[in-house]
């Protein structure tokens, strides 16, 4: 399966970027061959006026992950993750490959809710 | 005439401005388009004779006819409609109304249904119509609700139009169209930066324009300084007295009292002026 990770770099060494539609960039991560199979430049949604959340499920989706890891969802986020099928889990500010080995562990939390209110 | 009564900055005195000019302007009718907090009428004591609902269009999806191309969503500028493998979702709140999903959509699956986004309020003062535009509360759509709220009037020959403060899509909606707009401003810093953001805007629409100090007396010469380099004129310097703001948190029109009424007044006659120039 491939999961995407919100970010603010582009390597394993990076960190996790607690804003989900406007993170900086999503790295898809295949965990079967244990490489990053793309990194999503999500500098658009940064600025975006509305709707970030909404594109950045849109990207996501069409990189074929099934799962994604972010800090904090709103709830446009949420609903647009919900129809593409994507779990949701959120997680601390830590380096992507920590992230990547707390999620292979089961130790990250699955999200069942908007986490935050939209933001503009 | 239509008169757009705009600012910048918010607080520094738009609806004073405005509610007044109204008062003492005869068969003219007053707009209030700041539509996320209305509060002209409060001067007026204006109770809603008449209400309009007012919806905007957004998309619906036909799924029996829908093969998930996912064209709408991509030609859609708001992200307010995303195409998964065998549904579309739609984000009322995200979407603008422009119609290109509808437009785009190569198999007509979609059509437009309204989506109520607030109200027009219509009531008199003194024999004169008084409109106001009511946002529903947490609703983002505001320009399609001023739209319609200027259409309403389109008839009326001495119109003037209370703006929502800033300078985004709300209140060119509403100076869109005018003969003539007046900026109030109030001599601070704030009051200053927030001005020269809101000239560019007017500049933009080219539509003429001048200026009112209120507060005047307030923080040194830094509007006229301003004006001067920049050849705006000023229209009118309201002082910085402690009786307008008794009056005004009494929900009084300052027009009532003769001195303010010769003000505005001559305020009237100057705009006329410029806008011949």
């Amino acid at each position: 399966m491939k999961i995407a990770i919100s970010t603010t770099g582009e390597t394993l060494a990076s960190e996790l970027d607690p804003k989900f539609g406007r993170a900086q960039y999503f790295i898809v991560y295949d965990i079967e061959q244990e490489k990053i199979s793309a990194v999503i430049n999500n500098t658009l949604n940064v600025n975006a006026q509305g709707g970030a959340g909404t594109n950045a499920s849109q990207l996501i989706a069409n990189s074929g992950a099934t799962a994604v890891i972010s800090g904090n969802f709103g709830p446009n986020a949420f609903k647009g993750l919900n129809a593409f099928d994507i779990e949701i889990y959120s997680s601390e500010v830590q380096t992507i490959k920590e992230v990547i080995n707390n999620f292979k562990a089961g130790k990250l939390t699955k999200v069942s809710s908007a986490t935050v209110p939209g933001q503009h | 005439m239509k008169i757009a009564v705009a600012s910048g900055k918010g607080g520094t005195g738009k609806t004073l401005v405005s509610t007044n000019l109204f008062n003492v302007i005869e068969n003219s009718t007053y707009i209030d388009c700041d539509v996320e907090e209305p509060n002209g009428h409060l001067f007026l004591n204006a109770k809603p004779e008449k209400e309009i609902t007012v919806s905007t269009l957004i998309p619906a999806v036909d799924t029996s006819k829908c093969n998930s191309c996912g064209i709408c969503a991509k030609v859609c500028n708001f992200n307010a409609i995303l195409c998964a493998k065998n549904k579309v979702i739609v984000f009322p709140e995200l979407c603008h109304g422009c119609g290109s999903c509808t437009y785009f959509c190569p198999l007509n699956a979609i059509s437009e249904i309204p989506r109520e986004i607030g109200k027009i309020e219509i009531s008199s003062f003194k024999h004169k119509k008084v409109y106001t535009g009511r946002l529903n509360v947490g609703e983002a759509m505001a320009p399609p609700l001023i739209k319609q709220l200027k259409e309403k009037n389109n008839s009326f020959s001495r119109i003037i139009i209370d703006c929502p403060p800033g300078t985004s899509c709300p209140v060119i909606e509403s100076i869109k169209g005018s003969d003539f707009v007046i900026l109030v401003t109030e001599p601070t810093p704030f009051g200053l930066n927030d001005l020269r953001l809101a000239v560019e805007v007017v500049k933009k629409t080219k539509i003429p324009f001048g200026i009112i100090i209120n507060k005047s007396g307030l923080g040194g010469t830094i509007i006229h300084d301003y004006c001067k380099v920049d050849a705006i004129p000023i229209l009118l310097e309201i002082p910085h007295d402690k009786w307008i703001a008794e009056a005004y948190s009494k929900g009084k029109l300052i027009t009532e009292e003769p001195f303010y009424k010769t003000m505005f007044t001559q305020l009237h006659e100057k705009i006329l002026q410029e806008h011949q120039k």
